[in-house]
């Protein structure tokens, strides 16, 4: 080899030598930068790791607060439940408001307001002629507020269009009917409730005696005539069928298990037709269990005018009550023992048979001695039917003959017997 | 007036039977009578029995101690309410209805509040110290803290 190509072959190899130092040393270059970047990478990475590890920690406790949220929260369908009551109850509401005017009482936690509308046609087969009218289109409208926990008052008002007496206003073989507009206050009372065994009424109120005049209203009498003894509307026949003045009542159970209820009224009024007389008077009733069987004993003094002087009266009277299953059975009496005239007596009995939930059928006895003051004593024999479609409609039937016993007027004239049949259809519809 | 006595004695005895004709519905009655859990009243069943019939009708206003009652009962017609009338009061769908329309013409009273959800009633019979309602025995796992039964129907 010629010293040329030594001293290429040592040049190429330098060239070589220096490639391979210049490449190793750029390879460690290349390294040791590379170490530092993952440094970094690795500072980062823990960076975020920490980050990700608070984040963790915070959804962690969202989770948490959330999973509490929804165990504390009303399950989906309780909350379908209300809602669904909820929107059922404003629908209701909307349906009875709807973009009427709302009516809010004065003042009181509480205002009910109801009332009902009656009509009677009366058909009466006179001993010399008959007659036939719509002798009722009466409406009354009953208002109740609770004025606080032991306060409450009631009102009924009556917006009456009837007859009166066919028998008096004709006479007892023509009976004749009129038409009279009446707007009485029929009911008026403030009640304190010191507890169930005691509570005071004033004002204007239903006399508590008897069955029949406390039940009073005509939505739930099956003859709204009412017996004879309580006849006029608004009268004293033999005791007033209101009064206005002072009232104690209650209930309490009592007997074995406190299984019969005892209740009772004790009063002091005025009669409207003699307001400066007073009337002393009560009611004490027992109902025997779940028996249905009720009896009650009444006493009572006052006074009245008959023949145009006041006399003092004293009245006694039991009423007896079955309310049982199928049997509904009302029987009272009443008597006074009068210092001026004729003492007077009122007796009916009433059974009565519902035959279903809507239908029920009636019997009354009902005599009326008042005294001598109209001829003879007055009987009544009834038979009638209830038909109750609804609670709150009732439409009537009766058939009722009638006797007039014979006597002599005041004027010492006899009158014979005289019988009338009479019929009625009537409807009571009450809200 | 012979007559009279007559008819009188023959309706008497004809129909004096008919008092011990009502038959009672032999079936097991699915409700149960709650109250507030704060109420203190105890006595024995058929005792409860009676003043829940009392305090429903409105015969009774207070609960004896003298807390004022809040009644509480189902919608008409439904199982619940049918089983209360028969179980509680012994009374007809009509029998009731009956009552109410009575009481509310001679004192202005009205009938309980009917509560259709479950979960309302049991509402408001936890927040109020003297109430009173029905729930069906099924519904009584459904029972909050402050509420409580009363007694089971048969």
């Amino acid at each position: 080899m010629s010293s040329n190509n030594k001293y290429k072959n040592f040049k190429f190899m330098q060239f070589i030598s220096l490639l391979v130092v210049s490449l190793g040393l750029a390879l460690c270059s290349q390294s040791i930068f590379a170490e530092e970047s993952d440094k970094e990478k690795i500072k980062l990475l823990e960076q975020r790791l920490e980050q990700s590890e608070q984040l963790l920690k915070k959804l962690s406790q969202q989770l948490t607060e959330l999973k509490n949220k929804v165990e504390n929260t009303p399950a989906l369908e309780e909350q379908d439940e209300r809602i669904t009551e909820l929107e059922d109850s404003v629908e209701e509401i909307d349906e009875k408001v709807g973009s009427r005017a709302v009516v809010h009482g004065f003042d009181g936690l509480k205002v009910d307001v109801g009332g009902f509308i009656h009509s009677a046609l009366t058909i009466i087969d006179g001993e010399n002629s008959s007659e036939a009218s719509f002798n009722r289109q009466n409406f009354e409208l009953l208002i109740k507020a609770d004025l606080n926990e032991d306060w409450s008052a009631f009102f009924a008002g009556g917006f009456l269009r009837e007859s009166d007496d066919p028998f008096i206003l004709g006479s007892r073989t023509s009976p004749s009917f009129n038409s009279v507009s009446k707007s009485p206050q029929i009911i008026a009372w403030t009640n304190y409730r010191y507890n169930d065994a005691l509570n005071v009424r004033m004002g204007r109120f239903i006399t508590p005696h008897g069955i029949i005049n406390q039940e009073h209203f005509p939505a739930i009498l099956l003859d709204p005539e009412q017996p004879q003894f309580l006849r006029p509307f608004g009268g004293d026949t033999l005791f007033p069928n209101f009064s206005t003045g002072l009232q104690l009542h209650g209930k309490r159970f009592v007997g074995k298990d406190g299984a019969n209820k005892l209740d009772y009224n004790i009063y002091a009024s005025n009669f409207a037709g003699l307001s400066n007389e007073t009337i002393f008077g009560g009611r004490a009733g027992l109902t025997f269990g779940d028996s249905g069987i009720a009896v009650g004993g009444n006493l009572a003094s006052g006074s009245r005018v008959r023949q145009g002087l006041i006399n003092d009266y004293d009245l006694w009277g039991i009423d007896f009550l079955i309310d049982k299953g199928r049997l509904l059975w009302k029987t009272e009496i009443f008597a006074t023992d009068e210092d001026a005239g004729k003492d007077r007596l009122g007796f009916y009995t009433q059974p009565a048979l519902r035959l279903n939930n809507q239908w029920l059928v009636f019997y009354r006895y009902d005599e009326l001695d008042n005294g001598g003051d109209t001829v003879g004593d007055s009987i009544e024999n009834m038979l009638g039917f209830n038909y109750t479609p609804s609670s709150n409609i009732r439409l009537r039937a009766t058939f009722t003959h009638k006797t007039m016993e014979s006597g002599f007027d005041r004027a010492a004239i006899f009158f014979p017997e005289v019988d009338a049949d009479i019929v009625q259809f009537s409807g009571t519809f009450s809200f | 007036m012979k007559q009279a006595n007559t008819t009188l004695k023959f309706l008497f005895y004809s129909l004096l039977g008919l008092t011990f004709l009502s038959s009672q519905n032999g079936s097991a009655a699915d409700c149960a009578v709650v109250v507030n859990a704060s109420n203190s009243y105890s006595a024995d069943e058929s005792s409860m029995r009676k003043q829940a019939k009392r305090l429903f009708l409105k015969e009774l206003m207070q609960w004896p101690g003298g807390t004022a009652s809040k009644l509480y009962v189902r919608e008409n017609s439904t199982p619940i309410h049918n089983d209360f009338l028969q179980d509680v009061l012994n009374k007809t769908d009509a029998e009731y209805a009956s009552h109410w329309l009575s009481v509310k013409q001679k004192t202005g009273e009205t009938p309980p509040r009917a509560v259709k959800s479950i979960k309302i009633l049991l509402r408001l019979i936890g927040k109020k110290e003297g109430a009173i309602g029905v729930i069906s025995k099924a519904e009584a796992a459904e029972l909050t803290e402050n509420v409580k039964i009363l007694f089971q129907c048969n």
